[in-house]
């Protein structure tokens, strides 16, 4: 069997600071990962879209504009909705300590910040898989 | 999980991308759905397009897909970028120059790791073409990774295949060798506003002229700008010509039979791969024969032969 | 570029003390860029705008005085010093060979603002240390005007406080340091004059890559900014994952201390206000007019006149931003760059 770990790495909303998220996707590429890269300005229909047709493991979400709790609560509602129970979220960027239990709660697993080491998400993401 | 492929051939979104999964992982109960749908395949029109990086063939996919569907045609798009030889990852990029096709329901765009195939292809994307094909779409196109001259396999899978090239990107034709042009059933020259497409045009043709004399089609010249919409109608027709053409011949039915002879090929040999380089049993016993051939104590095509002479038996 | 060409063409006859446009690195250097890539790629992008206004037959002369830059102010005290005075002669240089006879012609006129990528959301406070060395370095590298970052860059939104303490690094250097009395006070340092030829020689090493790539636009499509760019960013976080190159308070002097200083809340009201500002804009202006203008604007935009009138109109009208960017993108398209790491 030769069994990849699938990771959506996106940028929600209007935020254009992308350096994080192709650092983070391309570490997770050497990490032996297949990482779909679907480049700016997502909306959250079209994040859980392609989660869907790339049957992805894990969605990665970088945002550094502020606008975290609308925009990752938008994916991670979707996700439900749509009963997309074995896709794990995770988020990077400017999110304040504050905002990430509030996050947790609405089903992002695991917040990854300024300073973060790239070992750290590809760690998480391998304990953390489900299917 | 059993009635996977019931719902995708009813073209269920989660079933295709699943069953998806399931082929390219090589998983067990992978055969036994292919197996159901295989059957309700053959619809779909397979349309390849290779050319290399900057020829702008991922936009090439997006407008062509969207003249497709305001045809009311539905579309699949396999887009396939190279595994990394070193970690066994990939970088999957195509899709961000469709995104806005993300939301169509009447497109179904998967992106696929080579996964160590050389040639340009991945090694379910035959299982993808046929998924894909009994879910219902009409048209499948299956965009390759197109770096350098061996990256030819597209051939085996599509009914018409494009070479996308682009005027003044360094490389006069000539200096593109063979291989990766002769392929080509239509030629297009993308990034028609640029200079220097009327001497690309020409060397094309003179090439062309060389290649088809004595044949009895002439292979086509398409000129698109691709991100303005030009040229893509006209693309569409010219495929429309081709399918045709397969079809007054025995080539369409010839082309088919290559297919399903190299999907049969790479189904034998990756479960011939399997048998002896994963399954524990056989794998200790190789694992010695390479440590012996290592020691010049066993030269490899003995130990080929022992190694199919226990599987023949 | 044809924009571009339409402010430079605009700004000379109608608005001639109003700086065009800011030619910017600091964008290239925040996605992860070196010093010498920052300096080609942004020098060589305003030599390219100059050489498209001379084709369209505006006169150097004319429109080069109000060219401004933008750049970075990174953590190496020294490389970016030089980097300013590489700039300026490298500039100078060009504007030459391309013709300009006018000392203002000549003159790099640029804005700084300190390193954002470089603060970091561990021990914010220590921020101010390195805001202030960045913001030195502009100085004595000669900026005409400089943006110093706030210590909470990594957390949020600046707080008030933050960015007043931002404000008042700039203006204790300002009033209190003594430095901005001397011109190029750096001149004539062993160390800083080798660092700036050096720079200057690296940075005509990409000048002559791109020019054999076909040029700056040919070398943007064929992805060899983006690459570069990419691979700086890469090898610069490895280095930070291997510790080879230490940032203090992430991966040295490390400490678990809780946020302290005061954090941005974010106005969960003002979308909603916006939204309704906007709609009560669209009640109150006079819509035929504006879709007259936005009409206009498509017609030229098909044609070959300069856009800015035309775009003034649009604005003076009230069309919002978005109506006029959306006539522009339907008539000019929408780039959406390939995926490069």
């Amino acid at each position: 069997m030769d069994q990849k770990i699938r990771v959506l790495v996106a940028k929600p909303g209007l935020d254009g600071h992308d350096r994080g998220a192709k650092i983070v996707a391309r570490a997770l590429r050497d990490a032996g990962m297949e990482v779909v890269y679907t480049g700016l300005h997502q909306t959250a229909e079209m994040i859980v879209e392609t989660a869907i047709q790339e049957d992805v493991n894990v969605i990665g979400l970088s945002l550094l504009s502020g606008a975290h709790m609308t925009l990752f609560r938008d994916v991670t509602k979707l996700l439900k909705q749509k009963g997309l129970d074995d896709v794990i979220v995770i988020g990077g960027g400017i999110i304040p300590e504050e905002d990430v239990n509030k996050l947790k709660e609405a089903g992002v697993c695991g917040v990854f910040g300024p300073g973060t080491h790239c070992d750290d998400i590809v760690e998480f993401i391998r304990k953390n898989v489900k299917k | 999980m059993n009635d996977i492929a019931a719902k995708v051939l009813k073209g269920d979104e989660r079933s295709i991308a699943r069953l998806i999964t399931l082929a390219e992982n090589g998983a067990p109960q992978a055969a036994s759905e292919m197996k159901k749908i295989h059957p309700k395949t053959g619809n779909a029109y397979v349309i390849g397009i290779t050319g290399v990086m900057g020829s702008g063939k991922s936009t090439l996919i997006f407008e062509l897909t969207r003249e497709y569907r305001r045809k009311g045609l539905k579309v699949g798009i396999i887009a396939i970028d190279p595994t990394s030889p070193f970690s066994g990852g990939a970088l999957l990029g195509d899709r961000i120059r469709m995104m806005e096709l993300a939301t169509d329901d009447g497109v179904f765009i998967r992106s696929m790791g080579t996964r160590g195939m050389l040639g340009g292809l991945a090694s379910a994307v035959y299982d993808v073409v046929e998924i894909l094909d009994a879910s219902g779409k009409d048209i499948i196109l299956v965009e390759t990774v197109g770096v350098g001259q061996a990256e030819v396999d597209v051939i085996k899978i599509a009914d018409t295949t494009l070479v996308v090239l682009v005027p003044g990107l360094g490389d006069s034709i000539q200096t593109i060798k063979a291989g990766i042009m002769e392929i080509a059933d239509i030629y297009i020259v993308n990034k028609a506003d640029r200079s220097g497409v009327e001497q690309a045009v020409a060397e094309l043709q003179s090439l062309i002229d060389i290649a088809c004399s004595g044949k009895d089609r002439k292979t086509p010249v398409l000129t698109t700008i691709a991100k303005e919409n030009k040229g893509i109608s006209e693309l569409r027709k010219e495929i429309e010509n081709h399918e045709k053409y397969l079809k007054k011949t025995e080539m369409f039915d010839i082309k088919r039979r290559k297919r399903y002879e190299s999907e049969l090929v790479e189904i034998i040999r990756k479960r011939l791969m399997n048998f002896i380089f994963d399954e524990s049993t056989f794998k200790e016993k190789v694992e010695r024969l390479i440590d012996q051939i290592s020691k010049k104590e066993v030269d490899p095509y003995t130990a080929a032969d022992e190694i199919l002479g226990k599987i023949l038996k | 570029m044809r924009l571009i060409v339409d402010t430079f063409e605009y700004g000379f006859k109608e608005v001639p003390r109003w700086n065009t446009i800011s030619i910017s690195g600091y964008h290239i250097r925040e996605a992860g860029s070196t010093a010498i890539q920052e300096l080609a790629f942004t020098l060589g992008d305003g030599v390219e705008y100059v050489k498209w206004a001379i084709k369209r037959g505006l006169k150097i002369d004319d429109f080069a005085p109000r060219l401004s830059f933008f750049f970075n102010a990174h953590n190496d005290f020294f490389e970016e010093i030089a980097k300013y005075r590489a700039a300026r002669r490298i500039w100078a240089q060009e504007m030459k060979d391309l013709g300009a006879k006018k000392d203002r012609s000549l003159y790099m006129r640029f804005h700084t603002q300190t390193a954002g990528c470089s603060l970091t959301a561990q021990q914010p406070e220590i921020n101010i240390a390195r805001v202030t060395m960045q913001a030195l370095s502009a100085v004595l590298g000669g900026t005409q005007s400089l943006h110093t970052n706030s210590m909470d860059e990594a957390l949020a939104l600046p707080s008030e406080k933050a960015a007043r303490i931002a404000l008042r690094t700039q203006q204790i250097i300002a009033e209190e340091s003594g430095v901005t009395s001397t011109v190029d006070p750096l001149g004539g340092s062993y160390y800083i004059e080798w660092l700036t030829d050096k720079m200057v020689e690296e940075t005509y090493k990409y000048f002559d890559r791109v020019e054999k790539l076909g040029g700056v636009i040919p070398a943007i499509e064929k992805g060899f900014y983006q690459r570069e760019i990419a691979e700086s960013a890469y090898k610069y976080q490895r280095e930070i994952d291997d510790k080879e190159r230490f940032m203090v308070g992430v991966n040295k002097y490390t400490m678990d201390e809780p946020i302290e200083i005061p954090i941005l809340k974010m106005d969960e009201e003002g979308e909603k206000r916006q939204i309704n500002r906007l709609k009560k804009l669209r009640k109150d202006r006079n819509n035929s007019k504006v879709n007259r203008n936005l009409d206009n604007l498509r017609k030229a935009a098909n044609g070959n006149e300069n856009l800015m009138p035309i775009i003034l109109d649009c604005v003076h009208s009230y069309a919002t931003l978005g109506e006029t960017c959306d006539v522009l993108r339907e008539v000019f398209g929408e780039y959406t760059e390939p995926a490069i790491y």
